[in-house]
């Protein structure tokens, strides 16, 4: 089919997507990291609590609502998904609020770790439950859960325990270098199960993936090919 | 052709840019897009009439003087994207290794800045870099092409910064790159009828003293090697922004290391893409980071 893109209008401002934010989950992309981060940095960073957790930026327009399909691109061979507890950004009168929705977060493992904006930016790979939850309304429980399921099969099973940079946390470490702003979406990781970590289990045309947070609801998509043509 | 952006009674407005004269596009030619992202959007139709307006005798009398307008950066990119390491100078400098294929990031919205914007610093923005760049702007969306094909996408050239935070861990590259004001670009965007892709050179002084120096074949990749490469990951548009690299002589390469602070002046300069200026400035006391 041809590639579901919202306008860019429609599209969120800003969509930023963390990873190795989950206790549980193995963390391949440090070993890439520190091949490629130049000696003469090391004397700059302070090493601080959060260093590894790792924030990069997702194309806007490759956020899509609920029941829009996901597209698997031409050539990959290894689509994977994850589910993501969704901060998003609103404003109020003391400043920036958040609300939370449910995210599917589809990465393509052919493409490098290394290039985390072209793995993670393909047009329809964010997919947001419509319902948001503001913080007030939603107590970030440590027993709250995360699972997801592809074709039935439940792939990841963890808990807010499992979170090292807790969402108010990331806000205001991206708040500090950036401008965040009402309408921008943080996908703020997911925990471990997913096809890189289990070595298996890539998504295919006709997949459907089901993820749930507990208070939260539930997020539906089916995974489609991408149009032949160039 | 040169195409410039201007602020015109409080709207932003495509010009046209013939020596010293600015003609206002669709003032000119009703029928075009008023501002350069528009008129990138429909290119191959505005190409043409663009081609021919420059030729003519409004172009050559101009509606307004250079002088007496403001420059803003050429166009309102939805998308600025970004490669590294993609000269030789600064793998050496930066002791890493060419990439086998071009590396790509975003650089975040919000961090566009026009010619001779001032770049205003918080107190806590200590390590602060330039970085003169040579910028690609796509005039038609691109999808799976290859390198030889890039001409047909490529709309044209304009100079940019990569300013970059260099105290911010690697796993953070998307904030050090992020901040707002952290890309200016510009003067002008000159499109291909005007301009060899494979001849282009650029130089960077801060506070006058030259620090980098560069032309285009020194680069690793090609400009039609890094658009390809993208559009082998993802469908790139019309109107999207790449960024093709710095050379050596950014100051975190320097010993010590020299960063940009209140007053600095950083000039990027380039015989066939003009002059992007940028001044530094550091109130006394920057606003506090917004809380959540």
């Amino acid at each position: 089919m041809a590639i579901p893109r919202p306008e860019a209008a429609q599209a969120p401002r800003l969509l930023l997507c963390v990873d190795d934010n989950y206790r549980c989950q193995p963390r391949p992309r440090r070993a890439g990291l520190a091949l490629t981060r130049p000696a003469v940095l090391d004397g700059l960073l302070s090493d601080g609590p959060l260093d590894d957790v790792f924030i990069t930026a997702a194309d806007p327009r490759s956020l899509v609502s609920e029941g829009t399909p996901v597209v698997l691109p031409r050539g990959c061979d290894r689509l994977d998904v994850g589910v993501s507890l969704v901060a998003r950004i609103g404003s109020s009168a003391e400043g920036l609020s958040v609300a939370y929705s449910v995210g599917l977060d589809f990465v393509r493992r052919d493409v490098p770790a290394i290039q985390p904006y072209q793995a993670r930016s393909f047009p329809t790979h964010k997919v947001m439950s419509a319902v948001a939850v503001p913080a007030a309304g939603f107590a970030l429980d440590p027993l709250t859960e995360l699972v997801l399921r592809v074709d039935g099969e439940t792939r990841q099973r963890s808990t807010l325990a499992q979170m090292i940079a807790k969402p108010a946390e990331l806000v205001a470490l991206i708040a500090a270098r950036c401008e965040l702003r009402d309408g921008d979406v943080v996908f703020t990781g997911t925990p471990n199960g997913t096809a890189l970590d289990a070595g298996r289990g890539w998504l295919r045309v006709g997949s459907v993936v089901d993820a749930e947070v507990t208070g939260l609801g539930t997020v539906t998509a089916t995974v489609c090919a991408e149009d032949a043509r160039r | 052709m040169r195409l410039v952006s201007f602020a015109a009674a409080g709207r932003l407005r495509a010009g046209l840019l013939v020596a010293d004269r600015v003609v206002d596009v669709a003032r000119a030619r009703p029928g075009l897009a008023p501002t350069v992202s528009r008129l990138l959007a429909a290119w191959d139709d505005a190409a043409p009439v663009l081609l021919e307006l420059a030729g003519s005798a409004v172009a050559r009398d101009g509606h307004h003087r250079l002088a007496d307008v403001r420059l803003v950066a050429p166009l309102a990119p939805v998308r600025v994207l970004g490669t590294g390491a993609n000269y030789v100078s600064h793998q050496r400098e930066m002791d890493v290794a060419a990439p086998p294929q071009p590396s790509c990031f975003l650089k975040l919205p919000g961090t566009v800045a026009g010619p001779d914007d001032e770049l205003r610093l918080g107190s806590e923005q200590r390590c602060v870099d330039y970085e003169g760049e040579i910028a690609v702007v796509l005039g038609r969306p691109a999808r799976d092409i290859d390198p030889a094909d890039a001409t047909d996408v490529i709309a044209g050239l304009m100079l940019a910064n990569d300013i970059s935070a260099r105290d911010v861990p690697m796993a953070h590259l998307a904030l050090g790159k992020g901040s707002p004001g952290f890309c200016p670009l510009g003067p002008q965007l000159v499109t291909l009828d005007e301009i060899a892709l494979d001849d282009v050179s650029f130089t960077v002084t801060v506070n006058g003293e030259l620090r980098q120096q560069a032309h285009t074949s020194e680069m690793s990749h090609t400009f039609g090697e890094i658009v390809a490469s993208f559009s082998h990951a993802l469908p790139l548009d019309a109107g999207d922004v790449i960024l093709t690299g710095t050379p050596a002589g950014v100051g975190v390469g320097m010993v010590p290391p020299r960063f940009l602070d209140d007053g600095d002046t950083v000039v990027i300069a380039s015989p066939q893409l003009g002059t992007l200026r940028t001044t530094v400035s550091r109130p006394a006391r920057a606003a506090s980071p917004v809380s959540p």
